[in-house]
């Protein structure tokens, strides 16, 4: 790949055809992520301006019937809830602009339930803390305009033990720093406007040495790059305001060489497979970086600036699109 | 075969093998197949093997055949045949799916009705890590029985006989075995400290021992290191709590803890000299001495001054073909020692160390042109 090229409508075909595959191997062990699937699918149609592809009256009426007595989504129809499938039923809907249809109060309840004393999150009745899941929740409850239903100061304080000494974030107190839990834990902050309490020259360090010289972007040391971090890391770095401490016209062509010339799609690695999952952070990371004149994407939502626009009761301070 | 023969045919497998311990799905072109088989038995019948080609219709026909029991279940009452054929289902699903959360939640109900037990919960675990190792809703449910077992203990009572047969031994086996499978496997460490943490003393040294040769094998997977740190921050910590509680007899003990961070620094500067070009114990040599310097300490000058002898020793070792790597981390820790820790060096000599770095790392040639800026 020399020409730098992106495969707009290829990718937009990819997406829209994923769908149709059904009762192959691929869809039974990823059937009950179909949640987090729908939501990487239609925001990647988002930023290139085809959500207009999706059936949308199909799709809404189907986040719905995922909604369980709870409150709570589930990841498909014969699951069980999670927090981490009703952020994303919550992001499909609002992007439908369809959140008039849903049960807010069930959710608002469901996820405030599940706040513990120390400010943690469990992600479902089970019990396990993470910091993906108090950024679900924050997430959830910032766009429903319900973030007074909770006690931000204690979900703040726990954040601060998940802190390492590099500056990075890791998913429990004391654990490892690892970019994406880095992300869930300074959009947590940025969505409680107390981007203040980061270290920012010590975490913009360490986000920007996770380039590597192939100009992909790794989550920890010594891993692979892998494009997902093209989100991850670099939305990240875009909160804090610091996507210049990094080579962007580099990470640009290892995004470009990573997708699929025949299929469409983008894969983790160049000559992989493409996948959902890697064609929406590359997409993202491409429109971060404000590339090929694609739909922005807000680094700490994961939605489409427009959308978020929409509602006037958030602050993007971060944002300046 | 069907979905539901392919499946019966399994079970019939692990009733008559008791001792399956490894989990794998093989392509059916594997010489080791017949055309006809979708399972093998191999090494005394304690390996299994998977065809690839029946997986589809068994994951189907267990999956479907789930939810139409699920829905039957409830935690009220309990009907054995029901909770046999559920325990056996998601079984299945979780062989060739670790993170169908569904299933596994209906295997905790199946603990908290009293149908399975938290040991054989835990022993199928570590059959299906030896597949999924990276699998972290499988984590999840596996501390989720620990930390049942824990309260039903409590719950029950003194039992010494039960409490014995899940030990931290045990624990710390799955996850240095599962780490061996995985390298910088997130899940396995993280887990491992989450069963050490509230540790005692001994337990936690015996530990970093163990650690210790790990790492030896294992120069570039950072998880090792920041385990380490973990252990020596977490007894040094502890050790403060102590003393604020005016226990005056802990004084030696803290000493003992500092110098446990003082050599660690040292054997980790050996490893560097000896490995050179790795990422990994640089960071960990980086975050380490940043600790070091937030400690009450008295020499922090002559460490950082030891500190910079260290850098210039390693600038000077040309004879390695990773000499550019070894060098660009090495500038990067004089950095930290510069420009965060405080360790004084002419003006003329940090904007050398700068252009050094923006040749040898210039993908972040924007924030050595910050630091520039900022001092």
């Amino acid at each position: 790949m020399t020409d730098n090229q992106l495969l707009k409508e290829k990718h937009v075909e990819y997406i829209i055809n994923l769908d149709k595959k059904k009762e192959d191997f691929e869809y039974w062990v990823t059937e009950h992520l179909r949640m987090n699937g729908m939501y990487w699918g239609l925001s990647a149609l988002s930023i290139l301006n085809s959500i207009d592809k999706m059936n949308k009256e199909e799709t809404i009426e189907w986040v719905l019937s995922c909604q369980q007595p709870n409150g709570g989504f589930s990841g498909n129809n014969q699951h069980d809830d999670h927090l981490l499938s009703t952020l994303s039923a919550v992001q499909i809907l609002l992007q439908f602009d369809a959140l008039d249809r849903l049960n807010i109060d069930a959710v608002v309840d469901y996820v405030v339930s599940l706040q513990q004393p120390d400010g943690s999150f469990f992600g479902d009745r089970w019990g396990e803390v993470d910091t993906r899941f108090t950024y679900c929740a924050v997430s959830i409850l910032s766009l429903l305009n319900k973030l007074d239903k909770i006690n931000q100061d204690k979900v703040v304080e726990f954040i601060g033990k998940c802190r390492n000494f590099d500056g990075g974030y890791g998913c429990l107190p004391g654990a490892e720093s690892h970019a994406g839990q880095t992300f869930t834990c300074i959009g947590t902050l940025a969505i409680l406007h107390r981007l203040h309490e980061i270290d920012i020259d010590t975490i913009g360090w360490w986000l920007c040495e996770r380039q590597l010289p192939n100009g992909g972007l790794n989550g920890r040391p010594e891993k692979s790059s892998d494009v997902c971090y093209s989100w991850w890391v670099l939305s990240s770095l875009s909160a804090i305001d610091r996507l210049h401490w990094i080579d962007q016209d580099k990470l640009r062509s290892y995004i470009i060489d990573c997708q699929d010339q025949e299929t469409g799609g983008i894969a983790d690695k160049p000559q992989d497979l493409p996948d959902v999952f890697h064609t929406f952070f590359g997409l993202c990371g491409l429109s971060l970086m404000g590339y090929y004149n694609l739909e922005h994407i807000d680094p700490v939502y994961a939605l489409p600036t427009k959308t978020l626009r929409k509602l006037k009761h958030l602050n993007l301070t971060w944002n300046k699109h | 075969m069907n979905g539901k023969e392919l499946h019966q045919q399994l079970n019939e497998l692990f009733e008559q093998n008791p001792n399956i311990d490894e989990l794998g799905l093989i392509s059916s072109r594997n010489s080791a197949f017949d055309s006809n088989s979708a399972f093998i038995l191999a090494e005394n019948n304690t390996k299994i093997g998977i065809s690839f080609s029946c997986i589809t219709e068994l994951y189907s026909y267990c999956f479907n055949q789930f939810n139409i029991e699920r829905k039957k279940f409830t935690s009220s009452h309990s009907d054995q045949i029901l909770n046999k054929s559920l325990d056996l289902l998601t079984r299945t699903i979780l062989f060739i799916n670790a993170e169908n959360i569904t299933a596994l939640n209906i295997r905790k109900q199946l603990i908290l009705n009293g149908y399975n037990e938290h040991l054989k919960e835990i022993k199928l675990l570590n059959l299906i890590f030896t597949k999924h190792p990276k699998s972290g809703d499988a984590w999840t449910h596996r501390r989720w029985v620990l930390t049942n077992y824990k309260d039903s203990f409590h719950n029950k009572g003194s039992n010494s006989e039960e409490q014995t047969s899940l030990s931290i031994q045990d624990e710390l086996k799955v996850c240095k075995r599962v780490a061996e499978i995985y390298p910088k496997n997130y899940y396995a460490w993280t887990h491992r400290f989450y069963i050490l943490k509230n540790q005692p003393r001994d337990i936690l040294l015996d530990d970093l021992k163990t650690i210790k040769d790990w790492i030896n094998r294992n120069i570039s997977d950072y998880c090792g290191y920041h385990h380490r740190y973990l252990i020596i921050t977490t007894l040094i910590q502890n050790d403060e709590n102590q003393n604020n509680n005016n226990n005056n007899n802990n004084q030696t003990q803290k000493e003992q803890s500092i110098d446990l961070l003082r050599n660690e620094i040292k054997m980790i500067q050996d490893l560097i000299e000896f490995y050179p070009g790795h990422e990994s114990p640089w960071n960990y040599l980086r975050t380490l001495t940043r600790y070091y310097c937030t400690l009450d300490i008295k020499d922090k000058e002559q460490f950082l001054a030891e500190q910079f002898v260290f850098t210039q020793k390693v600038i000077q070792d040309r004879d390695s073909s990773y000499y550019d790597k070894q060098i660009s981390y090495c500038y990067r820790y004089l950095i930290t020692l510069i420009y965060q820790l405080g360790f004084s060096q002419s003006a003329e000599e940090k904007h050398q160390l700068l252009n050094n770095l923006k040749n040898q790392i210039p993908n972040q040639s924007e924030f050595w042109e910050y630091l520039e800026s900022s001092k």
